[in-house]
């Protein structure tokens, strides 16, 4: 096939296009990587684009050595074991019931579950009755709030609903209950979409602030977002945060803002290469309707 | 044979968990805010029923319709957003080398928690040793501003900030629907000689249409919103430039205890979100879904 000229044009100026997107998505995360490495004297200058200048590790040290830091780094990876092995219980029963065309009532959940999607009732009824049950200050405030996505569950439910009705019939007549069945034909079918899922609601959890900041006054209990958010807040002393130790420093240097964001986001960011190769057939087959 | 998904007990057992929680942690507060917005109420004493007093209040507060104006405004801008995000998602399925490896690392800001986006995004407007000033400085700007503190680039600036952190997952759901597309129709456009551009205008998009449909509802609904980025770089700040609804109703219900307040701005908000998502739909009604 022959291209025109026009063509070619276009399609260099795609591959800029796409390039730069790359750049600037890429750009500012390997800066704070390049700073957390960094002397404090050259952030302060201006001079670290992408190589560490004045290099050091001192901070990391400091920073891994803040036993705060590693209790709130510690409540971050319960909050998302639990949250997100919670999440996947609910989340695939009630995915798995809602892609059985014949389930009666069928029609109104998704109904019931799709208008949660876009509205709520906003933080302060929430606030009230996370605070009514008695859950504030534990971990449930921070673990059922996202319990389940329903974003999540309707990527689910079209996945689900793709898998042929005849293997599940067959499991039926060679004696598999429901549960046998929804354990050893679908799931092991469903690999793809349930990585995708784990994906989505770990980081979900992981990311999560907001909730601890509105339910947690313990320290000991905080995730280490809101480690971050406090050094964020006590660097710029604007905001009244809750005390953590890293308020005692009365000018927080960038550089220990990047050590800590590079630690917080490290594990998600290591794992995400392994899980992304199931995204789009994850996505695509869920591809909203 | 006991058909699977019959028996009545196994069914609630399966879908009840999910409808409690979601009964309990959105419908529940949904009718809690539209009561609460009859109140006067600090949150922790008593209160008192005051019928639409707060709603009338609510139509006379300028500050209010400033946060209001504000999340318009990202509202739009996310919308025409998704524009350029369609743009990319069609550039990358028209067999570019390399186009997943382009895709993975678009996704990335995703995975990222709004306290870091947050976070990087202040390093990067620094007013002295921010990666914009620093850009500005050496191509000979000598005064560049200070972004986040003056009140009418703080705004867009924000946004910048907001776009950088969804574009990826625009372009992964527009690339996931673009590639469900069978080659077959693209190619048969292609014999029957229809430019690349034909094909995107014609086929493609039209295609997609439901997709777009509902990302453009996430999009707007998600802007109206929107609240913890905003709240970690600004506060709302400086002097209220940068406030939207939802840290408007945060402000009022945590800053100075009028929960009551709080709550009809909160269901306030739902309404218009309502009528938005109703409003949306009506325009990109479509006679017939298109079949393939």
């Amino acid at each position: 096939m022959q291209e025109s000229v026009q063509y070619k044009v276009f399609k260099v100026f795609n591959v800029f296009v796409l390039s730069l997107i790359v750049f600037l998505t890429l750009y500012p995360f390997l800066n704070v990587v390049a700073q957390s490495f960094s002397s404090e004297s050259y952030i302060n200058a201006g001079e670290v684009n992408i190589i560490p200048k004045g290099f050091n590790v001192e901070t990391y040290k400091m920073i891994m050595s803040d036993r705060m830091f590693w209790i709130n780094y510690k409540n971050t990876i319960v909050y998302t074991v639990v949250g997100t092995a919670l999440s996947m219980v609910v989340t695939t029963m009630f995915a798995y019931a809602l892609s059985k065309k014949r389930l009666v009532g069928r029609n109104f959940f998704i109904m019931f579950a799709v208008f949660t999607m876009f509205f709520n009732g906003g933080l302060i009824p929430n606030y009230v009755l996370i605070n009514t049950l008695g859950l504030d200050n534990s971990m449930w405030a921070i673990v059922l709030p996202g319990v389940i996505s329903i974003y999540n569950m309707l990527i689910m439910k079209a996945f689900f609903e793709n898998v042929p009705e005849e293997l599940e019939e067959a499991a039926s007549i060679d004696g598999l209950g429901t549960y046998g069945i929804l354990w050893k034909i679908i799931l092991p079918l469903s690999k793809a979409v349930m990585a995708t899922m784990v994906l989505f609601y770990a980081v979900a959890y992981w990311n999560s602030w907001f909730t601890a900041f509105l339910y947690l006054d313990e320290k000991e209990l905080f995730p280490v977002t809101i480690y971050l958010r406090n050094m964020i807040a006590g660097a710029s002393g604007s905001m009244a945060a809750g005390a953590t130790s890293a308020d005692n420093l009365t000018q927080i240097a960038a550089n220990i803002k990047s050590v800590t964001m590079v630690l917080t986001i490290l594990p998600i960011l290591t794992i995400y290469p392994f899980v992304q190769r199931y995204f789009v057939s994850g996505v695509m087959l869920g591809s909203v309707k | 044979m006991d058909k699977v998904m019959s028996n009545k007990f196994v069914i609630s057992l399966y879908v009840l968990p999910a409808l409690l929680l979601i009964l309990t942690l959105i419908y529940v507060p949904i009718v809690l805010t539209g009561y609460y917005g009859l109140m006067k109420w600090d949150g922790i004493g008593e209160m008192t029923f005051i019928g639409l007093e707060n709603y009338t209040k609510l139509i006379q507060d300028a500050d209010f319709w400033g946060s209001a104006y504000h999340s318009f405004l990202l509202a739009l801008f996310s919308a025409v957003s998704l524009i350029g995000y369609l743009g990319i998602s069609l550039i990358l399925t028209s067999k570019i080398k390399g186009a997943n490896t382009l895709r993975k690392i678009y996704l990335i800001p995703m995975l990222l928690s709004s306290v870091a986006i947050a976070q990087l995004w202040s390093k990067i407007y620094h007013p002295s040793n921010g990666m914009v000033n620093s850009f500005l400085q050496s191509i000979g700007i000598d005064n560049p501003p200070a972004w986040l503190a003056e009140p009418s680039l703080v705004l867009p600036a924000i946004f910048v900030a907001i776009i950088w952190q969804y574009a990826g997952f625009y372009i992964l759901i527009y690339y996931a629907a673009l590639k469900n597309i069978p080659e077959s129709l693209i190619e048969a456009a292609r014999i029957d000689g229809a430019t690349p551009l034909q094909i995107a205008w014609k086929i493609k998009i039209p295609l997609i249409a439901g997709v777009i449909k509902v990302t453009i509802v996430l999009a707007i609904v998600g802007s109206l919103k929107y609240f913890d980025l905003i709240y970690v770089m600004t506060g709302g700040g400086p002097n209220g430039s940068s406030e939207v609804i939802a840290s408007y109703m945060y402000q009022k219900a945590f800053g100075s205890y009028d929960f009551g307040y709080g709550s009809a701005i909160g269901f306030f908000l739902l309404l218009i979100c309502l009528v938005v998502t109703w409003l949306i739909r009506k325009l990109t009604a479509t006679k017939e879904e298109i079949q393939y």
